[in-house]
């Protein structure tokens, strides 16, 4: 799992703030790209894809049974 | 049939581990291919063939009733040229009318099969087993199979044998597999091979057929741009020296040619950015000059005149061929160790002998025009892409050439990268077979790979068919990726009016391939008075690249007063570009 655990202390907020306008909350549209089709990385992907649909919980689960395996 | 020439295993007996799945790695070039398997660690390494050699030339020859297949081949260019095959891997499931005559006059023509239409083959001269004579007694087919002894041995007669493209591949291939298979001493299951990534389809259908032809289960035919991948998103690569998100350029310079590959790497999940590749760069350039110069120097020591490069038939012809086989050494010497390297060669020109050494200055200014078509590619790809060479993290090499550390100096500076970047020759790992070793990584990669196709268990029988179904996996290749890094900013009085406004937390990065989920742990702070809340935006931002002129700081050391210039120094700086949600929540307990 991707995980980042930062040593980051987050400032507090500022008296005058003044939230920004939120115009659209879509990501820019994404660029088409071709997947190098080797590691284990890319197997995770293409069992994700093919077996769960993009469903990351029943993806976990399946790890997690493999795991106990 | 023709005998093979090969002694027996001379690699050490391995001690068996059944966990090691038995796969190999092949890195099936134009020039030299190698082999990679697993040792009983659990590493995928490259294994020395018979002859000891872990770079094994893509030749065949043939010399009376023998064949000779790898590096013992090469030798045959010199006098036995028209019966020497080199180059087949780049014709491989091309019609005879799709190639365009080789340039190459040192070795056997590719001609028009005599039967097959279209179809390009080889004619070499072979000794044949002459045919048993018709009014020789007829052995009674229930005797033991008698031995060569019974029959008298009659003359082998001169003849011709016709050899298609794929047929010279199939005994090319088949004699790597029986290398590992006297290393592993085990039956090869499977091999993942590499393939140029500009291979068509019908080609890399004839590699398939070809390899099956000589009995290997292919599991998968793996780009040369990508095959690096498994080898350099292991944990053991680059020791913890890069973030899992980060922007890798491979570069593969070869004898003839050289491939770039601009990767997005975001937690071991790797994307082409960009990538191109060239057939006039690649070490080809470095020999030609490099035996010209020992030509001259030969000519010097023994005043018999001698001119290489282009050379006239007949003698001069013969030493250059005879040079080009002996810098192959000098070439591997140069970039294993700091010393000067020396270049022997018998009976050169009529017959005198020839030594010659080149240190590495003056082999780097011999490679200099190399060095420099490879940064002029490497920056062209970069721009086309939009990619700032102060944003790549990693260099990686591949291909023989990619081992001149002279290559990686050059092209770290001209390339406008950061001093920073990581190249196998920064980590250390290029020499004594370490992990960065551009010759040994594009094997050690399909190996890898093939261990996990092997591990696939049989409910995961569907996965292990795509891998070997290139229609089928384009698809599952396909994916959107990111255009903008996506992250949160913590609003901060003290950088008000900045690019940020605040504290800028990296969630997702640029051509990340979604969906992703990334999972990122800080701690806030908050005012206790305010009721434990806090807040941050979820922005998208984007790096840009500011140039700044700054004064050379002088040089302690330098005696010379020349005048400092000044240097662009390049920033990066993150700019958020739009806010796509502001997120107030509670702190569960304040400290
Ligand atoms: N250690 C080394 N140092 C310098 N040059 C080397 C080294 N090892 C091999 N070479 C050179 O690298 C070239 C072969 O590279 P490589 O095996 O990558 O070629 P290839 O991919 O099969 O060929 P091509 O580029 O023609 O497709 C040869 O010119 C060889 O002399
Ligand atoms: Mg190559």
């Amino acid at each position: 799992m991707s995980a980042v655990i930062t040593d980051i202390s987050t400032p507090i907020l500022p008296k005058d703030y003044s939230p920004p306008t939120v115009e659209s909350s879509k990501i820019t549209s994404p660029t088409q790209r071709r997947l190098v089709p080797a590691g284990p990385a890319f197997i995770n992907y293409a069992r994700l894809k093919l077996h769960h649909n993009f469903d990351l919980d029943t993806h976990d689960q399946h790890l997690a049974t493999q795991q106990e395996k | 049939m023709a005998t093979t020439k090969m002694a027996n295993g001379t690699a050490d007996a391995p001690i068996e581990v059944p966990l090691i799945p038995p796969v190999v790695g092949i890195n099936f070039g134009n020039s030299y291919a190698s082999i990679a398997v697993f040792t009983k660690e659990g590493h995928a390494e490259c294994i020395a063939n018979e002859d000891g050699e872990r770079q094994i030339a893509c030749a065949l020859a043939f010399y009376g009733e023998e064949m000779y297949i790898g590096n013992q081949a090469k030798p045959q260019l010199v006098k036995n040229g028209k019966n020497t095959i080199t180059g087949f891997r780049n014709i491989l499931g091309k019609k005879f009318s799709e190639i365009s005559q080789a340039e190459s006059s040192t070795s056997a023509p590719v001609i028009q099969h005599p039967d097959l239409p279209d179809e390009p083959a080889y004619k070499v001269e072979v000794l044949k087993a002459a045919a048993p004579a018709p009014t020789g007694p007829k052995t009674a087919s229930n005797t033991p199979a008698a031995s060569a002894l019974a029959t008298p041995a009659s003359e082998p007669v001169p003849g011709e044998r016709i050899l298609t493209v794929s047929e010279v591949t199939t005994i090319f291939i088949k004699s790597l597999i029986q290398s590992a298979e006297d290393f592993m001493g085990t039956k090869v299951q499977g091999a993942v091979i590499t393939v140029p990534t500009w291979f068509t389809d019908s080609q890399r259908t004839a590699l398939e057929k070809a390899a099956t032809d000589a009995g290997v289960h292919v599991m998968q035919l793996l780009d040369e741009g990508s095959a690096t991948v498994p080898a350099t998103t292991a944990d053991a690569w680059a020791g913890g020296a890069l973030s899992p998100d980060h922007t890798q350029l491979v570069v593969d310079v070869g004898a003839s040619s050289l491939s770039l590959s601009l990767l997005s790497l975001r937690w071991g999940l790797a994307h082409v950015i960009a990538s191109s590749s060239s057939t006039s760069i690649g070490a080809a350039m470095i020999d030609s000059a490099l035996i010209k110069f020992f030509a001259t120097d030969f000519t010097k020591k023994t005043k018999v005149p001698l001119t290489v490069s282009p050379a006239p038939a007949g003698q001069d012809a013969r030493a250059e061929a005879k040079l080009l086989l002996a810098i192959e050494h000098t070439k591997r010497t140069l970039s294993a160790s700091a010393g000067a390297a020396t270049c022997s060669v018998e009976s050169l020109k009529d017959g005198m002998d020839y030594t010659g050494t080149v240190n590495r200055l003056r082999f780097d200014m011999i490679a200099k025009p190399l060095y420099q078509a490879v940064a002029t590619e490497v920056s062209k790809l970069l721009s086309e892409a939009g990619v700032d060479p102060v944003l790549v993290d990693e260099i990686v090499y591949v291909g023989g050439t990619g081992s001149l550390p002279g290559l990686d100096e050059h092209l770290v500076l001209a390339g406008g990268f950061r001093d920073s970047v990581v190249t196998p020759f920064s980590l250390g790992t290029v020499t004594g077979g370490g992990e960065g070793d551009p010759t040994t990584v594009l094997a050690r990669g399909c190996a890898l790979q093939a261990a996990l196709i092997a591990a696939f268990e049989d409910e995961d029988e569907e996965l292990r068919q795509l891998f070997s179904n290139s229609a089928k996996l384009r698809e599952v290749q396909e994916v959107p990726a990111t255009s903008a890094s996506v992250g949160i900013v913590f609003p901060d009085a003290s950088k008000k009016g900045e690019e940020m406004d605040g504290l800028w937390i990296s969630v997702i990065a640029k051509e990340t391939p979604l969906p992703a989920r990334r999972l990122v742990t800080f701690e806030v702070e908050v005012e206790s008075d305010t009721a434990n809340k806090f807040l941050f935006e979820v922005a998208e931002a984007s790096v840009q690249i500011e140039v700044e002129m700054q004064k050379q700081e002088p040089d302690e050391d330098d005696e010379d007063e020349e005048e400092l210039e000044d240097v662009e120094v390049k920033q990066e700086v993150l700019k958020k570009d739009r806010v796509l949600g502001i997120m107030e929540l509670e702190a569960k307990n304040a400290i």
